[in-house]
């Protein structure tokens, strides 16, 4: 297994509210490799977002380990876990979540300028991206003026901007009419198999399921 | 730093009602502070001015004793070839001797108490322009041996022009002091108190009267330039060091006047501070409503690697368009303002303007053109925006992205 991008040992997280402990994580084990198209599904409350959120440096761990292209994720400081989601994570979110004041291509760009690439370069990878979406008449719209569908393509295309190490989505169709995020799936489907990325998305849905080459099970925190 | 910059520019406009509303305070309160700010030292600085000029000079030369106690035996004794070398040195623009007594003043059966002033007629004129307060009668002579009075003392002591008053006092080293004047003129004053109370009278027949063999009580001084005040004194001393002479500056002579207006200075800033306290807390709930309505954006620019210094920044950049607008917009209205009032003073009417006519003060209130009162804006919108920041500083140190994207 050479090709393994995210490594997780033992991983368990516990939030506590008051006296009540929530185990939402317990003992995950788990390896995601180069190139894989996988769903993270389960009941609500599973620990669906959690996961995601811990492989992408945004939660940390009450115990175990996460291991990105060998890098322990435990072992950052605050300031190095923002530069670490900056350069490996690309983020879909479910409410989309574009910065409102930029333009499609300014959001695309977003991470770019923040990794200090020429504006030369940044944009003309944003026209490109943004086109490989299906957007490309749209790169000067403000994220107001889209659809919930084209909103979303746009945050694929932001998230892939940087050349992360991989993709996480939660629940990236929640939100969609069942066109939209068909065609929002077949997108990210054609980029994993054209340029081998990695998707890890959470799912209630079906059809979205369907659509995956793995799929990860969780129940109360525990992968089944 | 670009992308900031561009990002805070458009988040002003998101809300353009509550940009234009903080931009306006900002720009009412610099521009409030600047106008009455250069009102108030230009009204200030005009009534030193020409307190000096027209009543106490630069500084007055006197008898060391004479400060604390203004009895005739403390008078100075000085000649008038002294007096005309100092009138002739370059840096001295004119002095003025001046005899100040009191008297009981006299006629039939009436009498009331007097403040006797000696003036030289030609020196006195150039400072108070006293003669332009004449309402009845002719000048004083250069050794004129007749009275000024004022219009309520020639009422209340049934004095006319030509007639003579009669005023004893007390003379220099014990000698009584008695004489008869003649009234040659009465003057209008603007208060009744000063009208009943003073008379003017040549100095050389002030001194006969009081039996001073050549002096005055006090000697003030205007130079050509303020700057040159200590060189001068220092001058002046070294030439007349047989003489023990007291230089007292203007600072010193008008001490309580200084310090009133001092203490107007300081109520009138307390006033803006206020002003300025009001706004700070305005802009400061504008800020707080900026950082909470966009908690969930701030959480996800921070997910996607965006450092919580650069969003501290990049609000900080809204506050501070916001600010050096509005201080840049009311530069740019208050000075031409400022300007204008500054060469073409505000002229006053009425009672006071009277009252600064009779005292050869031309009632006018300049308005300052002061760099300084720019200077205090920009501190005072420097503080403001510091203590604006304070609040998004605490809320972003305390973000928690996974809490706010939740939501
Ligand atoms: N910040 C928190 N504080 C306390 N408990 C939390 C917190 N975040 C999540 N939990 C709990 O952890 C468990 C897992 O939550 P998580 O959001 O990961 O589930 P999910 O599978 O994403 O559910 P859904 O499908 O509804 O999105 C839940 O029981 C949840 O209540
Ligand atoms: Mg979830």
């Amino acid at each position: 297994m050479g090709n393994s991008v995210i490594k997780i040992n033992n991983l368990s997280k516990i939030y506590k509210e008051g006296v009540n402990e929530v185990h939402a994580l317990e003992n995950i084990d788990l390896t995601i490799n180069q190139g894989e198209f996988t769903a993270i599904v389960g009941p609500s409350g599973s620990g669906k977002t959690t996961l995601l959120n811990m492989i992408g440096g945004l939660d940390t761990p009450s115990s175990g380990n996460i291991i990105v292209n060998q890098t322990n994720l435990s072992s950052l400081s605050y300031n190095e876990l923002i530069n670490f989601r900056r350069d490996n994570v690309g983020f879909v979110f479910q409410a989309y979540n574009l910065i409102p004041v930029l333009t499609a291509l300014e959001n695309v760009s977003f991470i770019m300028d923040l990794q200090n690439i020429p504006s030369k370069i940044s944009r003309k990878r944003a026209i490109e991206l943004l086109e490989s979406v299906g957007l490309g008449d749209r790169i000067n719209s403000r994220p107001s003026k889209l659809s919930g569908g084209q909103q979303q393509r746009v945050a694929v295309a932001r998230a892939l901007a940087s050349k992360p190490k991989f993709i996480l989505a939660d629940e990236p169709t929640a939100n969609l009419d069942s066109k939209s995020a068909e065609n929002l799936l077949d997108i990210m489907e054609q980029l994993n198999r054209k340029e081998n990325i990695t998707f890890i998305f959470s799912t209630h849905d079906q059809r979205v399921m369907n659509k995956a080459r793995r799929i990860i099970k969780l129940e109360d925190g525990r992968v089944v | 730093m670009r992308l900031i910059i561009k990002m805070a520019w458009r988040n002003l406009w998101r809300n353009k009602k509550r940009t234009f509303i903080a931009l306006s305070s900002v720009f009412f309160a610099a521009f409030l502070c600047m106008v009455f700010g250069s009102f108030m030292e230009g009204a200030t600085d005009y009534m030193i001015d020409t307190t000096i000029e027209r009543q106490i000079g630069h500084f007055q030369v006197m008898n060391p004793e004479y400060k604390d106690d203004k009895i005739v035996d403390n008078f100075l004794i000085i000649s008038q070839k002294q007096l005309n070398s100092w009138e002739s040195n370059p840096k001295i623009s004119r002095l003025n001797p001046r005899i100040e007594t009191f008297a009981m003043a006299w006629n039939g059966n009436k009498t009331r108490p007097i403040g006797l002033i000696g003036v030289d007629p030609r020196r006195e004129n150039l400072f108070s322009k006293l003669e332009k307060r004449i309402r009845l009668g002719h000048y004083l002579s250069q050794k004129d041996n007749g009275i000024i009075i004022g219009k309520h003392f020639s009422q209340s002591m049934n004095l006319n022009i030509g007639d003579t008053l009669t005023l004893i006092g007390q003379g220099y080293h014990g000698a009584t002091a008695s004489g008869l004047f003649p009234i040659r003129a009465i003057m209008n004053s603007y208060d009744a108190q000063t009208d009943a109370s003073i008379a003017y009278t040549s100095i050389s027949t002030a001194r006969d009267f009081i039996d001073l063999p050549d002096g005055a009580s006090y000697i003030s001084v205007l130079l050509k330039d303020e700057k040159n005040i200590n060189e001068v004194i220092n001058e002046l001393r070294q030439d007349n060091k047989g003489n023990n002479y007291r230089f007292e500056p203007w600072e010193e002579l008008i001490k309580n006047t200084m310090a009133g207006i001092a203490s107007d200075k300081k109520t009138f800033a307390l006033f803006f501070y206020i002003l300025y306290i009001v706004v700070g807390f305005g802009l400061f709930g504008t800020v707080v409503m900026m950082t909470n309505e966009r908690e969930k954006e701030f959480s996800v620019m921070s997910s996607l690697g965006m450092k919580k210094k650069s969003l501290i920044i990049g609000l900080f950049f809204e506050l501070l368009i916001i600010n050096i607008i509005g201080l840049i917009l009311s530069i740019i209205i208050a000075t031409p303002i400022i300007t204008y009032f500054h060469s073409n003073p505000v002229h006053l009417t009425g009672q006071m303007a009277r009252a600064m006519d009779e005292y050869g003060i031309e009632p006018i209130f300049p308005f300052a053109l002061e760099i300084k009162l720019f200077f205090n804006q920009i501190i005072a919108i420097t503080l403001m925006s510091i203590f604006t920041i304070i609040y998004p500083i605490g809320k972003l140190s305390r973000l928690s992205i996974i809490d706010t994207l939740r939501k």
